[in-house]
């Protein structure tokens, strides 16, 4: 390790940071990228200064929620905390991430909570020598980038092969896409839902991971989640769930919320969407990891929030808004069972863009299971918005909303008309893709009348 | 009448949501009142696919699509009947691959494909993937616009005197070298534009099921129905894509 080129790095991205800002722009990526020129091992400086008090997040969905949440519970256990929060999860967005975090000798006994895109995992594992990674899941997302979801398990499992000797892996034990990539002879421990209202014996959603990946044999399930989550089982070779040490009891909806037993205590999330379980539970098992004292978690895992944009529930001038991400079809389908449950008249904004963000190829709405929405008599009024307004439009068209759907364009402009038109006591619900998602929040903010209804607690600005 | 819609492998070849095309094909026929059947077949099942007068496909990952490769060997007789007796036959990517007389990996592994036209597909490094604009082939859509989205990273290239669905305008489409996207051979089609293809070209869509009619009637009329929206769809990939244009 050179440390001249180490402080060098260090000094002139800190310049270049400062020329950005005063310019106006957040800069999350150039100021990591000239450091990592100046001196290409920097990680591995700041790895062996933090000494390892690092967590890494990875996976398709839920990585920004999960290090929120931990965040949030090593922030109430008194430590300082390095994060990207503002989801710059590439390499270089990661190294900026280090370079305004940094303070010297100081940064004895800070804690790092990353997340990190799966295909940069790999060039990370090693350098920054974390306590632990956390595998969230993998679902088909954003295929103009990867191509297969096959390609994206293997890269993050070839990183976690290379993993050093002490990181403690975290891994989903519902998804076998994740636990086929549990590298022998080092340290795992599981997290997985072991009991919940919303489970089903047999369902047709979109499976990514219906064949063993060992044996390409089809899975066997006696329950499934959702997506291809479950118990499931290889009748060939034998590949099936592991036990979680982490397991979630007794999952069910309580007042718009979650509810959930873990190991004798009480879980609750503000939000009505599965999946958080999951982010919660992966939470919490870093943050136990990392020492958070038993009873400041107990007291924060009573009363999670999800983070900004995910599953938001707002109150906007006495009308009901719920603003969420959609970014693939597990994602879209989770959100629609929600929906589903809603006792009010029920109004959708969907706003579909291609930006690269996004992900340029949007026929995964067609995955989508929005065809089940036609049960649901209370739904009154859908519009479609985005760069890729049209294609929504035909989607619900054929999915037979043709008569109640209107295509408008200006995501931005559909948001205020739909909420011009919602009557009293209706519910609103807007599902955007990433690039309108903080857009239409921020112009809900700006308009000066918006009270979020659950306290987002733990909640920071994030990114998919 | 019943039109009958067989979707081959749903279970198996789905990887890019091309079941989407299901749905436009069946909502079409029901909008113009006809009574339609939409059966799934997979691995192992008997069927007669020559009771169909539409066969779908969609596209798998490689794990996928080698076990599909073997069942479909298995019917390949089955096909020459059904193509015999005017069976519509629409596959997309990883089917539309193993129509062709091979796949050959980059590994050098060859998958056999059922050889009912003549071309065949070699594995690249590079996945070719993006917004395809392209101008359909096809006698009686000559002139008109496709679009789409492919990502594959097989190169397929056409025997002597086959000839393409299309010819690209923007996008790779077989192999990126001759500018050819696609198959298209009395009533076998085979593409690369993945996904609800058909949702954004309801040209091509009622082709197929005029195509596919002609099973029952000398003289098959749909209705025309109102696609502004899908037009829209359609012109906005070519507005938006057409300017750039990559080779």
């Amino acid at each position: 390790m050179n440390r001249l080129r180490f402080f060098l790095a260090i000094n002139v991205s800190k310049f270049v940071k400062q020329i950005l800002r005063l310019t106006g722009r957040k800069g999350t990526t150039l100021p990591g990228a000239i450091a990592l020129r100046i001196c290409p091992d920097i990680l591995s400086h700041f790895g062996s200064k933090l000494n390892g008090n690092v967590v890494l997040i990875t996976g398709t969905n839920g990585k920004t929620t999960t290090s929120n949440l931990l965040t949030h519970f090593l922030r109430k256990d008194g430590r300082a905390i390095i994060s990207n929060s503002l989801g710059a999860n590439l390499i270089q967005g990661i190294v900026t991430t280090f370079l305004d975090g940094y303070k010297g000798k100081a940064a004895d006994g800070q804690a790092v909570v990353l997340e990190v895109d799966e295909a940069t995992i790999g060039k990370v594992i090693q350098p920054l020598h974390p306590n632990a990674v956390v595998v969230t899941n993998f679902f088909r997302d954003q295929m103009d980038r990867y191509g297969e979801v096959d390609t994206v398990v293997e890269l993050v499992g070839n990183a976690l092969k290379k993993a050093p000797d002490h990181t403690m892996l975290i891994l989903n034990a519902d998804d076998p896409l994740v636990s086929s990539i549990a590298p022998e002879g080092k340290r795992v421990i599981w997290y997985g839902i072991n009991s919940s209202d919303f489970s089903a014996e047999d369902h047709n959603e979109v499976k990514d991971g219906k064949f063993c990946r060992t044996c390409s044999s089809p899975l066997h399930y006696t329950q499934y989640h959702y997506g291809q989550l479950g118990f499931y089982r290889c009748l060939t070779c034998g590949f099936q769930r592991a036990n979680p040490d982490y397991a979630a009891e007794r999952v069910r909806l309580h007042e718009e919320g979650i509810l959930f037993e873990l190991k004798g205590d009480v879980g609750r999330i503000n939000s009505p969407a599965l999946y958080n379980v999951y982010n919660a539970l992966a939470a919490i098992t870093a943050a136990n990891l990392m020492g958070v004292k038993r009873e400041v978690l107990r007291e924060e895992m009573s009363s999670m929030a999800t983070g900004l944009g995910r599953m938001e529930r707002m109150n906007i001038a006495g009308k009901h808004v719920m603003l969420t991400l959609v970014k693939n079809p597990t994602g879209f389908n989770q959100v629609l069972s929600v929906v589903q449950q809603e006792t009010r008249p029920a109004h959708l904004v969907v706003v579909l863009n291609d930006h690269y963000a996004d992900g340029t190829d949007v026929s995964w709405i067609w995955d989508t299971n929005i065809e089940k929405l036609r049960k649901m008599s209370r739904l009154q009024r859908i519009w479609a918005t985005g760069t890729r307004a049209f294609d929504m439009g035909v989607r619900l068209k054929y999915a037979g909303f043709g008569d109640i759907t209107e295509v408008m364009e200006g995501d931005i402009r559909t948001v205020d008309h739909a909420l011009a038109e919602l009557p009293e006591g209706h519910l609103l619900y807007i599902l955007s893709t990433y690039t309108s998602l903080y857009a239409i929040r921020d112009h809900l903010l700006a308009k000066g009348r918006i009270e979020v209804e659950a306290k987002n607690r733990a909640s920071v600005p994030g990114s998919a | 009448m019943k039109l009958k819609i067989a979707h081959l492998y749903p279970d198996l070849l789905e990887v890019y949501s091309d079941r989407g095309n299901v749905t436009v094909l069946k909502r079409r026929a029901e909008w113009r009142g006809f009574d339609v059947e939409v059966k799934a077949i997979s691995i192992g099942d008997t069927a007669d696919l020559s009771e169909y007068d539409i066969l779908f496909s969609g596209g798998g990952e490689d794990r996928e699509q080698s076990i599909v490769a073997d069942d479909l060997l298995r019917r390949r007789s089955a096909f020459e009947k059904a193509i015999a007796e005017g069976t519509v036959i629409l596959t997309i990517c990883g089917s539309y691959q193993l129509l062709g007389r091979y796949f050959e990996t980059i590994g050098g592994k060859r998958i056999e494909g059922l050889g009912l036209v003549d071309f065949f597909t070699v594995g690249g490094t590079k996945r070719l993937v993006g917004n395809t604009i392209g101008n359909l082939q096809i006698e009686g859509l000559a002139g008109n616009t496709i679009v789409g989205y492919e990502n594959h990273s097989g190169r397929t290239y056409l025997g002597e005197g086959v000839k393409p669905l299309a010819v690209m305008t923007n996008g790779f489409g077989n192999n990126g070298e001759d500018r050819f996207e696609g198959v298209a051979q009395g009533t076998v089609f085979g593409t690369y534009m993945h996904g609800p293809l058909l949702s954004k070209n309801p040209h091509f869509a009622d082709f197929l099921l005029r195509l596919a009619l002609y099973r029952h009637t000398e003289d098959p009329v749909l209705i025309p129905l109102d696609d502004t929206w899908e037009m829209r769809a359609h012109q906005q990939i070519i507005e938006k894509y057409s300017q750039t244009v990559r080779v």
